[in-house]
């Protein structure tokens, strides 16, 4: 009994601000936008070519906050300098605003597709919380979006 | 005729035994559906749905407690043993009870609330081997409530019922129960409180009650901060 209250307890605890950590992993780069602690990870699908990034948040504030992963601004620069942006596949369109609990932490991995080489890929954090101020993590491009033909 | 049904069949196999790849049929049935490269990912995982993470705002704040409550009775009136087959004499006495008490309720506006709670327990030991042996009610309630971190402070009223049986009859005696408490809790995590309560009764006079309880709530701090 007593370690079953343990165990609740424990399981109950909130996310401690600018702890990044919680029982899940807060993984890749870090930013602090508005009440969110944010994580992005990169990680590239071997067999699509797609980006694809894992997103983890923990809310700093005790009052519930809005995570907006399906307008979070995702540009890729092309060889040749150009900026692409980065629509999330979402074939159920299941991706949309959605609230995080005070104190919560959350965790999705979104998948972008990119059909032309890009050298490097910047996601604006400030815009998972719709913050007024931009925070760009920027992640270089480690191998061809789309797989060689030989 | 025959043919014409048999040969688009024989097509329709003959086109799914060319797409198919014996290897990756043996991966997919080999790999569970929750734990393959994608099963992360939005759009190709299948068993967990977009937002499980996330919070319904649209739905009120909900609590449960359970707990543990000290009823103190200032005049209960008590047949005696042996008057009880012969006449109609009686005692009144003090007498207490514990009982136990489950309370659940919901989060309205501006920190309001509504409640209700069942409690049942026994009339406490060294009363009377004859005196009331069952207590059980049911409370109906409404309160307001203020927070100052760590703490949630607040006053309720209730309107109820509450039955208590002597130990030689399953008879039920009731009688309306109108309460007002105040009552305090420490949040031991956004999600869980221990608290305490007390409170008197507006209808018998020298009745009151105090307990402690543990609550659990649906989202942080009650919805409220």
């Amino acid at each position: 009994m007593r370690a079953f209250l343990v165990g609740v307890l424990l399981a109950g605890c909130g996310y401690q601000p600018s702890s990044f950590r919680s029982d899940v992993q807060f993984p890749g780069q870090r930013a602090t936008a508005g009440c969110l602690d944010i994580s992005i990870e990169r990680r590239d699908r071997s067999t699509s070519g797609e980006v694809v990034f894992a997103y983890t948040f923990g809310n700093r504030c005790d009052r519930p906050v809005i995570v907006d992963l399906a307008s979070v601004t995702v540009i890729g620069r092309q060889t040749d300098g150009k900026p692409l942006v980065l629509h999330p596949y979402d074939p159920h369109r299941e991706i949309e605003p959605r609230w995080l609990d005070g104190r919560a932490v959350g965790r999705e991995t979104l998948a972008y597709e990119a059909s032309v080489m890009l050298v490097d890929i910047c996601v604006d954090a400030g815009s998972i919380p719709r913050s007024p101020m931009s925070w760009w993590l920027c992640f270089a491009s480690t191998k061809p979006q789309r797989p060689e033909v030989p | 005729m025959r043919s014409r049904i048999l040969l688009p069949m024989l097509l329709l196999v003959l086109a799914r035994e060319a797409r198919a790849d014996p290897i990756d049929d043996d991966i997919a049935a080999l790999t569970p559906p929750c734990l393959g490269p994608d099963s992360e990912v939005v759009g190709y995982r299948k068993c967990t749905p977009y937002g499980a993470w996330s919070l319904e705002v649209d739905e009120r704040a909900l609590f449960v407690s359970y707990g543990m409550t000290w009823r103190h009775f200032g005049d209960v009136t008590i047949p005696s043993a042996a008057a009880r087959s012969t006449s109609t004499s009686s005692s009144t006495q003090s007498i207490d009870a514990l009982v136990f008490v489950e309370r659940a309720g919901v989060s309205l506006s501006h920190g309001a609330f509504a409640a209700f709670e069942i409690e049942m327990g026994n009339f406490a030991a060294g009363s009377e081997a004859d005196s009331h042996d069952i207590i059980v009610g049911g409370l109906g309630q409404v309160g307001l409530r203020a927070h100052l971190a760590p703490l949630t402070l607040g006053g309720e009223l209730g309107l109820g019922y509450r039955g208590y049986s002597e130990p030689d009859s399953y008879e039920l005696v009731g009688e309306l129960v109108v309460e007002a408490r105040g009552r305090a809790e420490v949040w031991l995590s956004p999600w869980f409180t221990i608290g305490a309560v007390a409170g008197s009764s507006l209808r018998r006079h020298g009745d009151w009650m105090a307990g402690i309880s543990l609550g659990f709530h649906t989202q942080a701090y009650a919805g409220e901060r």
